[in-house]
């Protein structure tokens, strides 16, 4: 049944229905619907919502329930993201499968409560101490925040680990009408868990390695992994890419902004077209040089000062690629993009 | 069909919940629609708005970029968006408590006395029914049925024995705009 929901709650609902029964976190601006949604309705299915003491207990917490097998998950903005950090390095490297939510506003510090993207180097870079990547999953519609919340349970099941919806005020705050997919991921295996050792041998959940060679070891696997996820994890979308001799990438609410814009400037004759890449880490690298193929210039826009340019600009070695972006809160508008563009053709595509 | 309206006022008038009853017409015509807020730290008697768009194709940015319409609920609100209007908007007033400027009038104007209306029709707290029906009765961007429909999907349980006095109010705001209309 199609109904209207709040992006910030839809993701609360998919996660619930994907079959998450644990909750822990701190409330925190532009997130809280998602909290206060899950912590009325997980009761009713005998889940757990527990509002933590801290940002720090929250995620510790999630690494308990993750290794004793629960499906689990937290949700923040960039603040308290930051103090989540220690935990999800812990995470990616005991390979524990959980979903991390991040609504962003603007920073740096305390920032502001409207909206953001300037935590993407934070999301796609690891995060916290040591060499890690976790899959980052950026939506671009209520529907998708329910989506890409199954893909997230999927992914950090089948990969053993932590899994990051990277979203934002206005994708958190905006009501759409969505249909929850139907089937659930299934549950991977999980042979690794610390459920008690009755009857078995004894297994360990750790993130210590005080031999250098065991801790090497441990790292070539988990690069293994990251590897493998590259090799077959990326999501992007083209949108009227054909013919296109401008190029724009973007990801979640200025993806949408940038359709518009799209929109507008195709109706007034400009050949433009949009790349939005979905998975953020992996980036999708090869399905950009398809869409970039036979384009003239690119523009990216986001709401930073420039962070995932720089993984498009690596995607497009020799390449020249403009960039747009705005920040402290301030979203752009369809306006703003139409004359970046206007401005491209204007000085002759390059 | 590419429609945004802003709905603006203070906090208490029901402006959101205006917006979200208009996005669920929507939604029950198989319309796209989108329902963004202001956000921040905001209380009764502070400023709320959102923008709602309706569109047959789908929609990119949910945020306020080409407005067809604007329902002004209070004065602080008319003297921040009329300078954003693009001539010839659909302008509701609620003329209760919002003195028309005169660039007002390049706009398509329509004063109505939401929260005496409201009043009229049996329930008070009902004006913001009575802006939506005017918004309807001007524009016809969704039927009335739609939007009695809407109502009732809106109230939870609790209250949902107030679908009716809103759907009056509802009325009433709509038949005083298509009698402006046709004046």
């Amino acid at each position: 049944m199609r109904q209207m929901m709040k992006g910030n709650e839809a993701i609360a609902e998919a996660a619930m229905r994907a079959g998450c029964r644990f909750f822990f976190g701190y409330p925190i601006t532009p997130q809280t619907e998602l909290m206060e949604y899950l912590a009325r309705r997980l009761p009713e299915v005998g889940g757990t919502f527990l509002q933590a003491e801290s940002e720090v207990a929250a995620i510790n917490m999630v690494y308990g329930a993750a290794g004793a097998g629960g499906r689990v998950m937290t949700s923040s903005s960039g603040p308290g993201i930051c103090l989540k950090q220690e935990g999800i390095s812990f995470l990616a490297s005991a390979e524990l499968p959980c979903l991390i939510v991040n609504v962003m506003r603007g920073g740096p510090g305390l920032g502001t409560i409207q909206p953001s993207q300037g935590d993407y180097f934070q999301a796609t870079r690891g995060g916290g101490n040591g060499d890690y990547y976790l899959p980052v999953l950026s939506p671009s519609s209520v529907q998708e925040m329910a989506d890409l919340a199954y893909k997230a349970f999927e992914l950090a099941e089948r990969y053993r680990t932590p899994v990051m919806l990277l979203t934002d005020g206005v994708m958190g705050q905006m009501m759409e009408p969505l249909d929850f997919p139907d089937s659930p991921p299934v549950p991977g295996e999980k042979s690794w868990i610390t459920d008690g050792c009755k009857n078995r041998s004894r297994r360990l959940v750790k993130t210590l390695y005080l031999d250098p060679a065991d801790l090497e070891a441990h790292n070539r696997h988990l690069q293994e992994k990251f590897e493998q996820l590259r090799a077959s994890e990326t999501m992007s979308e083209t949108y009227a890419a054909d013919g296109a001799e401008l190029l724009i990438v973007a990801f979640g609410i200025c993806a949408r902004v940038a359709r518009t814009a799209v929109d507008n400037l195709r109706a007034e004759g400009f050949p433009v077209g949009l790349f939005r890449p979905i998975s953020l880490w992996p980036f999708p690298a090869a399905s950009l040089q398809n869409a970039a193929e036979g384009v003239k210039s690119l523009l990216a826009v986001e709401l930073n000062a420039g962070q995932m340019v720089e993984d498009v600009r690596m995607a497009l070695p020799g390449r020249k690629v403009d960039f747009y972006g705005r920040m402290g809160g301030v979203v752009i508008s369809a306006t703003e993009i139409e004359a970046e563009a206007r401005k491209v053709f204007a000085g002759g595509v390059s | 069909m590419y429609h945004q309206v802003l709905i603006a006022g203070f906090g208490g008038q029901g402006v959101l919940s205006c917006g979200q009853i208009l996005a669920l017409a929507g939604m029950i015509e198989n319309r796209n629609v989108t329902w963004m807020p202001s956000y921040g730290p905001e209380q009764r008697g502070g400023t709320a708005r959102c923008v709602v768009t309706l569109a047959d194709r789908p929609i990119g940015s949910p945020l306020a970029e080409r407005l067809s319409a604007a329902l002004i609920f209070n004065q602080p609100s008319l003297a921040k968006f009329l300078p954003q209007l693009g001539d010839g908007t659909l302008l509701i007033l609620n003329s209760c408590i919002v003195q028309a400027t005169p660039a007002c009038h390049q706009h398509a104007l329509y004063q109505v006395p939401a929260d005496t209306i409201a009043r009229n029709a049996g329930f008070a707290r009902s004006g913001n029914m009575v802006m939506l029906g005017a918004y309807v009765g001007a524009s016809g961007i969704v039927s009335v049925e739609s939007v009695h429909e809407a109502i009732g999907k809106y109230l939870p349980p609790a209250k949902a024995h107030l679908a009716d006095a809103n759907r009056r109010a509802l009325d009433a705001g709509l038949h005083y705009a298509r009698e402006l209309k046709a004046a």
